[in-house]
């Protein structure tokens, strides 16, 4: 057992709602602070983007993913990266991605922000581990 | 190094498993997550070496109605996040 408090990266490639990856990685990074570490970063990648969804409205008595990615920020303090090339490509544009392309509204809000691969790269190198939730 | 190799696709639909059996090394450790805890009941497992620690996520066999054998493991979420410190990396396979 490690003793002193690790910070993690977490990477999510699936889904929301067709894949398990956006619960798996959830139910990790809820389960971190009970051992003394934390989630430091989340990096959304692929169709794991469509987590950043900021219209998502889930029915009611399902699990409100963004919610609980909102909830994670502000228990744990990480950051909620989004793969830019990921996301525009998919819709999901924040407002100054959305008034360079012409689009009237974002997609995408805080506390998710628009980074790029170099993030990853940072978060990988910076952070004690890196866990891939895979689609 | 010890590596924690993490598998969530089903042994069904997939050789993930016959491709790990070539990357694993000695004192690693593989945890099966998701879809991937089908291979935890059966045989498929004895493909892997001797000497690796096997593992299953018990909430995600429960979900599935899939019971533990002698090769593999149960853990829970806190196991999960205690085999990913006491390793040094994670590695996800799919």
């Amino acid at each position: 057992m490690v003793s002193q408090g690790l910070t993690y990266a977490l990477m999510v490639q699936g889904s929301p709602y067709s894949q398990q990856a956006s619960h798996s990685a959830l139910r990790f990074a809820e389960a971190l602070p009970a051992q003394g570490h934390r989630v430091a970063a989340v990096f959304f990648y692929h169709d794991g983007v469509y987590n950043a969804a900021s219209m998502m409205t889930p029915p009611r008595d399902e699990p409100h993913l963004l919610e609980r990615w909102r909830a994670l920020y502000q228990t744990q303090q990480c950051e909620l990266l989004v793969c830019v090339a990921s996301a525009v490509r998919r819709g999901l544009l924040d407002e100054g991605e959305a008034r360079r392309h012409g689009h009237s509204h974002p997609t995408l809000e805080a506390p998710f922000e628009m980074t790029g691969l170099g993030q990853l790269m940072q978060a990988a190198l910076h952070h004690d581990r890196l866990i891939t939730f895979a689609p | 190094m010890s590596t924690l190799h993490l598998i969530n696709r089903s042994p069904f639909s997939t050789n993930i498993l016959q491709e790990l059996a070539a990357g694993v090394s000695q004192d690693d450790h593989v945890l099966l997550v998701e879809d991937g805890v089908y291979a935890a009941s059966g045989t498929l497992l004895h493909a892997l070496p001797e000497g690796i620690e096997l593992w299953a996520l018990e909430e995600d066999c429960v979900s599935r109605g899939v019971t533990s054998s002698d090769t593999s493991k149960m853990v829970d979420m806190a196991g999960f996040v205690a085999l990913t410190a006491t390793t040094h990396r994670t590695v996800s396979w799919f």
